[in-house]
């Protein structure tokens, strides 16, 4: 019996001794060394970058609370650049020259990443570094990578380029809007009136692609009553709308992003004479659930991208997702992008043996995948302008029809009564089974409808 | 025959029938050489403390730099120009356009930002003439949105939002930090000549012509000053001096946007510099300019995400408490008034 309990006392010994020794606490060394600098250029009041930052943070942390990167500190830091050029020039030159970064996100209207771009150029060869375009969508920032390879092959841009989203907007209207909209023949389009929306309302001559109001027409047969560029912010939108109800558009398409005031337009549509007509937004706050609340619910019905669900897309959406919440850190998609660029890069310093030889970190930012919230996190390396160091999303040599499945897992989603998230389905054919059991265009009801519940 | 004279406070130089003198009691001079000497310093010393702060330097420098003429225009022609910064987007939209589609260098570019903008004020200079009060705040005002609107409309020339881009770079030496250094100098260059040139002119016969005109245009006009040319040459020539500033912007960052430098928010900066400094003081320019710019650079650096609300709280707090018009140099000014000349007292 005695013996018994000796060897019962030598295994229960033993097994704790290994469960010690294999726990992370016990396996995790703290990081040492020198740190790895990795700067965030950015608008620290804006409700859009905000976020991203605090995302960032998270992330950092959570790599050196596992032991770094190769066992060396992260180190993250933040440059305020207040929306302005100069101030986001300066805040550049003091990470690259004070930090020491290696890597440095920007974020940004085209124009500033521009300068930024410009000052990385001049800076590179004494301060070797990554530069990475935090979600601006201005093409001209990786066609001049193309261009000028060696001078800007430091240049990364984690969001797609315009004429990423024909693909999308093919499956979108002629594919999910006839199944919204009985008999889709005509729609009315809003554009924010900043230069990214130029391609699609102008064409891509250089890849052949038309505008998106020609394609509307030749190819799906509908016609666009309305069409106009509105100002992103301060726009009284009663007008547009009581023009777009007597043109008895069957949807309303708005070309927003997140500088577009999307919750002052749903208060004024919900009590427009456009009530009835159902609206899609293209992008900006109404990617979270925030949007119902800074609409007073007046959003009811509204259709949109939709990222800050706890749905599983990759096995690392809903972990994301929580840990966002429990933060109050909104997800709209560019903080799933600036999330996973902080693993990308991990997995880029890890690939290429660490930071000292940049070729080697341009070469693995160039090969490098990761799996993150909404997709795959790779960027682009066929040389077709300006694709070519985005992130991938589709084949540049067919834009219009091949989506990369996976690669960018799109929730559409329409807000319906008291505020309850109700999925649409995917944004491509491609990643249609990734929702069979989250939601289809079937799930759609009309405003007129949901008001109706609402009663 | 020249005749010259020197006497305890200065050198009197007469040369038939004219006369100039250069004061040379050192209380009249030292500020300016202590503070030229310190300008000239600070980028050495910058380049191996912290590099950041030549480019707050650089900062400062523009600020100074466009609000020093505005003062110039602002005396002359007896009101605020609550635009300036229209000469800005068209010196910087000349400079940015001739570089990337005629492949032309900064200096190239510059005498053609000048005369665009020279012309650009020529064609608006009326406007001194036939408005004054609210009315001429608003149409100045109005200017530069206008303009950013044509950058909008005309996009396949101004590229909208989006900015040209592929500017020639001002000073491209290998070494990165000595380019720094460069476009430092250059802005101080620049900010010193216009101090120099603005505060000659102010203190010159020509000037104390512009104070009569500011002080009430209808009693010039009686005293026979043709108030008209006064008011155009103040308004054109400073507006020509604005426009530098726009071709320094375009070619020292290598791209040029009018959403960056038309909007009210850059306009408000420069009025911030304008107030701050001391209303229309040429010297109280490049201490508003300074004081704005590192004031913004230390917030950034020290007080985080509490930052863009502090900023604005000490600017608030400082154009209460200063004294009216006289700003941070001309509390200075008052302290040390033995070290200034008297001037002519310009109701601003």
């Amino acid at each position: 019996m005695a013996k018994k309990l000796r060897f019962s006392i030598v295994v229960l010994a033993v097994v704790s001794l290994v469960l010690l020794i294999l726990s992370p606490t016990a396996t995790t060394a703290a990081p040492k060394g020198e740190p790895i600098v990795i700067g965030y250029v950015g608008m620290v009041l804006s409700p859009g970058t905000r976020p991203c930052m605090d995302a960032q943070k998270v992330a950092v942390e959570e790599i050196n609370n596992a032991g770094g990167i190769l066992g060396r500190p992260v180190k993250y830091v933040i440059a305020d650049n207040k929306g302005d050029t100069s101030l986001t020039v300066e805040g550049a030159r003091r990470l690259l020259v004070e930090d020491k970064a290696t890597f440095i996100s920007v974020e940004g209207r085209t124009e500033i990443c521009l300068a930024a771009q410009e000052n990385s150029a001049a800076m590179f060869k004494k301060y070797p570094h990554i530069l990475v375009f935090n979600g601006p969508m201005g093409s001209e920032l990786t066609a001049r990578v193309m261009d000028e390879y060696a001078k800007y092959r430091f240049c990364f841009r984690d969001w797609d380029a315009e004429p990423a989203h024909y693909a999308q907007m093919n499956y979108f209207w002629g594919t999910t809007y006839p199944q919204m909209f009985n008999g889709f023949k005509s729609i009315a389009i809003l554009w924010e009136d900043l230069a990214w929306t130029n391609m699609w309302r102008k064409g891509i001559d250089y890849l052949n692609l038309p505008p998106w109001e020609e394609m509307l027409e030749k190819k799906f047969g509908v016609n666009v009553v309305y069409s106009k560029a509105v100002k992103p912010r301060g726009t009284m939108y009663l007008p547009i709308l009581q023009q777009i109800a007597m043109k008895k558009a069957q949807v309303i398409f708005y070309c927003s992003s997140w500088f577009t005031d999307t919750e002052s337009f749903a208060k004024q549509w919900a009590e427009s004479a456009a009530r009835d007509i159902p609206v899609n937004l293209y992008g900006g706050v109404a990617q979270t659930a925030d949007y119902w609340r800074m609409t007073g619910g007046k959003c009811l019905g509204i259709i949109s991208g939709f990222t800050d669900g706890e749905i599983f897309l990759t096995d690392k959406t809903i972990p994301f997702i929580k840990k966002m919440h429990e933060r109050k850190i909104p997800t709209q998609i560019h903080v799933h992008l600036a999330y996973a660029d902080i693993y990308f890069f991990k997995e880029v310093i890890e690939k290429a043996g660490g930071t000292d030889n940049i070729d080697k970190l341009i070469r693995a930012m160039e090969t490098t995948e990761t799996t993150y919230s909404l997709g795959r996190m790779a960027y682009e390396t066929k040389p077709v302008k300006p694709f070519f160091h985005s992130k991938v999303r589709v084949d540049p040599d067919n834009p219009t029809k091949t989506t990369y499945p996976g690669v960018y897992i799109q929730p559409v989603a329409q807000f319906q009564n008291g505020g309850k998230i109700v999925y649409l389905g995917a944004s491509c054919k491609e990643n249609e089974k990734i929702f069979e059991g989250i939601g289809s265009p079937k799930n759609y009801v009309s405003p007129a409808e949901l008001r109706k519940r609402a009663k | 025959m020249v005749d010259i004279e020197i006497k305890r406070d200065r050198i009197v130089i007469r040369y038939k029938g004219k006369k100039w003198d250069w004061m040379i009691e050192p209380r009249y001079w030292r500020n300016a050489i202590v503070w030229t000497c310190v300008l000239f310093v600070f980028p050495l010393v910058a380049y191996f403390v912290s590099p950041g702060l030549i480019n707050t330097m650089v900062t400062a420098n523009i600020y100074a730099a466009i609000a020093i003429p505005l003062s110039l225009m602002t005396v002359g022609t007896g009101r605020i120009n609550f635009g300036p910064n229209f000469y800005v987007g068209v010196g910087g939209y000349t400079a940015a356009l001739l570089s990337i589609y005629c492949g032309w260098g900064p200096l190239t570019t510059l005498p053609f930002a000048v005369i665009l903008s020279v012309f650009a004020a020529v064609i608006f200079s009326p406007l001194v003439i036939v408005a004054r009060g609210l009315y001429y705040v608003l149409l100045t005002l109005l200017l530069p949105l206008v303009f950013l609107e044509v950058t909008f409309i005309y996009t396949g020339i101004f590229k909208g939002d989006v900015g040209l881009f592929g500017v020639d770079l001002l000073v491209q030496f290998e070494n990165v930090k000595l380019n720094f250094i460069m476009a430092a100098y250059i802005s101080a260059g620049i900010m010193l000549l216009y101090l120099l040139i603005v505060n000659k002119v102010l203190k010159s016969r020509y000037g104390l012509i512009m104070a009569t005109v500011n002080d009430d245009e209808e009693v010039a006009h009686g005293i026979g000053v043709n108030i008209n040319k006064v008011k155009i040459l103040s308004f054109v020539c400073a507006a020509g001096m604005i426009g530098v500033m726009g071709w320094f912007l375009a070619h020292y960052f290598g791209t040029f946007a009018g959403i960056t430098y038309l909007p009210l928010t850059f306009m408000l900066k420069i009025l911030l510099v304008f107030m701050v400094g001391g209303r229309a003081q040429v010297f109280g320019c490049v201490a508003g300019g300074y004081f704005i710019a590192f004031l913004e650079m230390i917030l950034i650096r020290t007080m985080g995400q509490f930052q863009p609300v502090a900023f604005p709280i000490i600017l608030l707090i400082l154009l209460f408490v200063l004294p009216s018009g006289e700003g941070l140099f001309g509390i200075y000014r008052k302290r040390h008034y033995r070290e200034y000349l008297p001037t002519i007292h310009v109701r601003r």
